[in-house]
């Protein structure tokens, strides 16, 4: 992470500590689910800023690694590809494009939760 | 959310609405003494409403609910009027419903057409329902009305005049569903693998075409009221359509409806058994357990795209809802780790 986006994600992790800390416990009902929205919110966008394209790098280091391809293909034409392949069925039950699948998704959900 | 009476939209058209009201119950005049806006409903807005009816077969203190639409909808949502038929044909077959009262198609007195409906008692919060053990009355009761209460939806079958609206029953709605949502995702321009895989998945592993009956594909919890003793009304009748009647219950069991107690299998809140028998039960048919849980599968697919179409709501800039936009990021990757372990390689036929 980079000096700037490592200030901004620093800078929305003390939002939101401030929030948790300092406002959530004085709020009940409707309001509280709301500011729990906002955290939420500045949550995700923290993690999003902090994760500095590394998400996209893994997936990309994933998909190459799982399945043979011109080694030309960016991440995008790469993943196009693959979504063809998929509709057409010519990558049903691939044990390593799943593997690689399962991968990925479990990064995202750790950058959701 | 509160907003006063004086500020909210609905006061703004107040003497239309008010005409409108004491036209359609047989009244002398409608005074409405309050609107407020209901929570939850992405899609719609729901605003109960205090009426002092004078004269006529309501007369006296009533309090109604008015559903009409946000500012933007999803594809796949039914139009007000629609929704309007669909609980009347409801509430004929006898499920529990808030009684259909009004419908309104004259966009002079809100702009936009909505219906009116009694109130039903209690609360659709699934945070309550997962946390309050006694409400809803006997959890394994609840299951089981609740499986009952689909079968009498599923009871309605096509060809109905009134529902004319739904069309023709696709020939194959697992097929057709998969093909729905690739243009869904196509026309958002996103790109999910682990989606396109489980869709595959669906195409390659779909059940065999049963009679079509009218599904409500949002039966789940909160979709429905309880209070302290039991059921007090289905909700949310706006993605209803002739289907395969397997794929409610896949709806109702998956696991991304059970909020925080995966360990009940019927929506969070009872045995998956106790709600198979009530739907057996009330049906007379056996539940294809197989296929179930493959209309699960597809319910985190649908789920999925559907969370992705509501936060493209916002970013469209049609609409400011933080709620919206949370919903976009927070739950497609979650839902995509939930279809990958349900469609894993040795789960593929022909691959054992």
């Amino acid at each position: 992470m980079r000096g700037r986006e490592a200030d901004v994600a620093r800078l929305l992790s003390l939002a939101g500590q401030e929030i948790t800390e300092s406002v959530m416990p004085q709020l009940t009902g409707d309001t509280r689910y709301r500011i729990r929205l906002v955290l939420n919110a500045l949550r995700l966008a923290g993690a999003s800023v902090a994760d500095a394209g590394k998400l996209d790098d893994l997936r990309f280091a994933q998909l190459r690694g799982a399945v043979p391809a011109e080694p030309t293909l960016d991440l995008d034409a790469l993943e196009a590809r693959l979504q063809t392949s998929l509709r057409a069925g010519d990558l049903d039950a691939e044990a390593a494009l799943y593997d690689a699948l399962v991968i990925i998704a479990e990064a995202r959900e750790l950058l959701a939760k | 959310m509160t907003v006063e009476f004086a500020d909210n939209s609905l006061a703004k058209n107040r003497p239309a609405l008010e005409h409108f009201l004491a036209e359609a119950s047989g009244a002398e005049a409608v005074t409405l003494e309050d609107a407020s806006a209901l929570t939850g409903g992405a899609i719609q807005e729901n605003w109960l409403l205090d009426l002092r009816v004078h004269g006529g077969p309501r007369a006296g203190h009533q309090q109604v609910v008015l559903r009409t639409d946000a500012a933007s909808g999803v594809a796949v949502s039914r139009s007000r009027a629609e929704e309007f038929a669909l609980l009347k044909a409801a509430l004929g077959a006898g499920v529990t419903v808030p009684e259909p009262l009004w419908l309104c198609e004259d966009l002079q007195v809100l702009g936009k057409t909505f219906y009116v409906m009694a109130r039903a008692e209690g609360t659709a919060a699934p945070h309550r329902l997962m946390k309050e053990a006694d409400l809803g009355g006997q959890r394994e009761r609840l299951a089981e009305r609740l499986g009952g209460e689909l079968a009498k939806i599923h009871g309605i079958r096509p060809p109905r005049a009134e529902l004319g609206f739904l069309g023709t029953p696709a020939a194959q709605p697992a097929l057709a569903a998969v093909m729905r949502y690739r243009d869904y995702l196509d026309r958002l321009e996103v790109r999910s693998l682990a989606l396109e895989w489980g869709l595959r998945w669906c195409e390659s592993h779909a059940p065999p075409s049963r009679n079509a009956v009218l599904v409500h594909q949002d039966f789940r919890t909160g979709n429905y009221m309880v209070d302290r003793q039991g059921l007090t009304a289905i909700l949310d009748w706006e993605f209803c359509d002739w289907g395969d009647p397997m794929s409610d219950l896949g709806w109702f069991c998956a696991k991304c409806w059970r909020y925080a107690h995966p360990e009940l299998e019927a929506g969070g809140i009872g045995s998956r058994e106790a709600f198979y028998r009530g739907y057996e039960e009330g049906s007379g048919e056996a539940v294809d357990a197989e296929a179930v849980a493959y209309w699960e599968v597809m319910a985190h697919i649908r789920w999925a795209v559907i969370a992705l179409q509501q936060g493209a709501r916002t970013q469209a800039g049609a609409e400011d809802s933080l709620e919206l936009a949370l919903t976009g990021w927070l739950y497609p990757p979650l839902l995509e780790r939930e279809i990958l372990r349900c469609t894993a390689p040795s789960s593929w036929r022909g691959t054992s």
